[in-house]
């Protein structure tokens, strides 16, 4: 039974990372690069190649992580990039940056930081059952 | 729980490569599924109303919206670009209405177009974007694009009948067909001497972007 919950909330997990990286390569980069561009966080250069990797960092974990193959390093990139946008989200509230789609899931769906930073918490609340889960195997030399 | 019980066959048999495979297996499916071809900017702009050098180094295409706040945030940037180099720079408009989002985009770009026909583009363009948030707000635009066209000497009827006639709608539609063409998804959509750039910039890194076009023109 909990091993069931912990694929649901792997696949529910992964299937987003999937989603958003793949709607984000649909993209021109310079759109992406405009999203990024609006949290004001890099310096003008360095977001262009953040734009370009950004969807395969998204869509690489995802996938393992949906297909169960690396699960555990797949779990690891996904919390550790929730945490950077967790953080980020919180940096640009605070700084009131009006920003009206946080870009997360371009064409799909238009979230503001607050709703973009629930999700990210839940998502995150997901993601550490499913790491502690693959962690303790990866521990015990097992399947990672 | 089980840690680590799923799939662990591979390890047991001694092919710890398969998980590779895979990986590699998944990452080129991706790949091909969701590659996009790079696209440039190659027509001419010059059918379009254009601002600036007549014998230009550096063209900006830019798509836009007319109830686009990001637009209108760029058109300060993009005329100090055209004042700061108006023998280098040349600046063309291109329509791309995004009428999912803005009720008023479409029939603004019609508007837009007929000022074209009458020789007034720029003044009109200028206006629409200085009382966009007056007119973004109407019940019926379409008084507020007659008045302002009406301010700036055209006849309020004659204006209307071009908004009206098919050939406007026509020459909107070619813009659109053209962004759509070149996979916009947002404005403002800048193609600088064919380069991509979308969104607001700041005016320091517009003018970064424009000088180093203007160096490369320049070798």
């Amino acid at each position: 039974m909990k091993r069931g919950i912990v694929i649901v909330m792997r696949v529910l997990v992964g299937g987003f990372f999937l989603t958003s990286g793949a709607l984000k390569l649909r993209l021109h980069p310079a759109e992406i690069d405009a999203y990024i561009r609006s949290y004001d966080v890099l310096p003008f250069g360095y977001t262009y190649p953040v734009a370009l990797v950004l969807p395969w960092v998204e869509i690489i974990p995802g996938a393992l992580l949906v297909a169960g193959i690396l699960p555990f390093f797949a779990s690891s990139i996904i919390m550790a990039m929730l945490g950077l946008f967790i953080l980020l989200l919180i940096w640009t509230i605070l700084r009131g940056i009006p920003i009206e789609d946080c870009g997360c899931l371009p064409g799909l769906l238009q979230e503001t930081p607050w709703t973009a930073l629930l999700r990210d918490v839940i998502l995150l609340s997901m993601n550490i059952p499913v790491w502690l889960y693959y962690g303790k195997g990866f521990q015990r030399g097992g399947r990672s | 729980m089980n840690p680590g019980k799923e799939g662990s066959k591979s390890t047991r048999k001694g092919r710890p490569k398969t998980d590779l495979g895979k990986v590699i297996a998944l990452v080129t499916t991706l790949s091909v599924f969701t590659a996009l071809p790079t696209l440039g900017y190659g027509e001419s702009p010059y059918k379009d109303p254009v601002k600036g050098a007549s014998d230009p180094r550096v063209v900006i295409v830019e798509f836009s919206d007319f109830q686009c706040p990001a637009c209108r945030a760029m058109w300060p940037v993009l005329e100090a670009m055209v004042k700061k180099y108006p023998d280098k720079v040349m600046v063309a408009y291109k329509n791309y209405p995004l009428t999912r989002v803005h009720r008023w985009a479409y029939t603004a770009a019609l508007a837009g177009e007929c000022a074209y026909k009458k020789g007034k583009f720029w003044k009109y363009h200028d206006l629409l974007f200085e009382r966009q948030k007056t007119w973004s707000r109407s019940k019926d635009a379409r008084v507020d694009f007659l008045d302002m066209a009406e301010e700036l000497g055209m006849e309020r009827l004659d204006f209307l009948r071009c908004m009206e006639s098919e050939d406007t709608k026509r020459a909107v539609d070619e813009d659109i067909g053209e962004g759509k063409r070149l996979r916009i998804h947002s404005t403002p959509t800048f193609f600088i001497n064919g380069k991509r750039y979308v969104g607001v910039f700041k005016p320091w890194e517009f003018e970064y972007i424009i000088r180093q076009e203007l160096e490369r023109a320049g070798r």
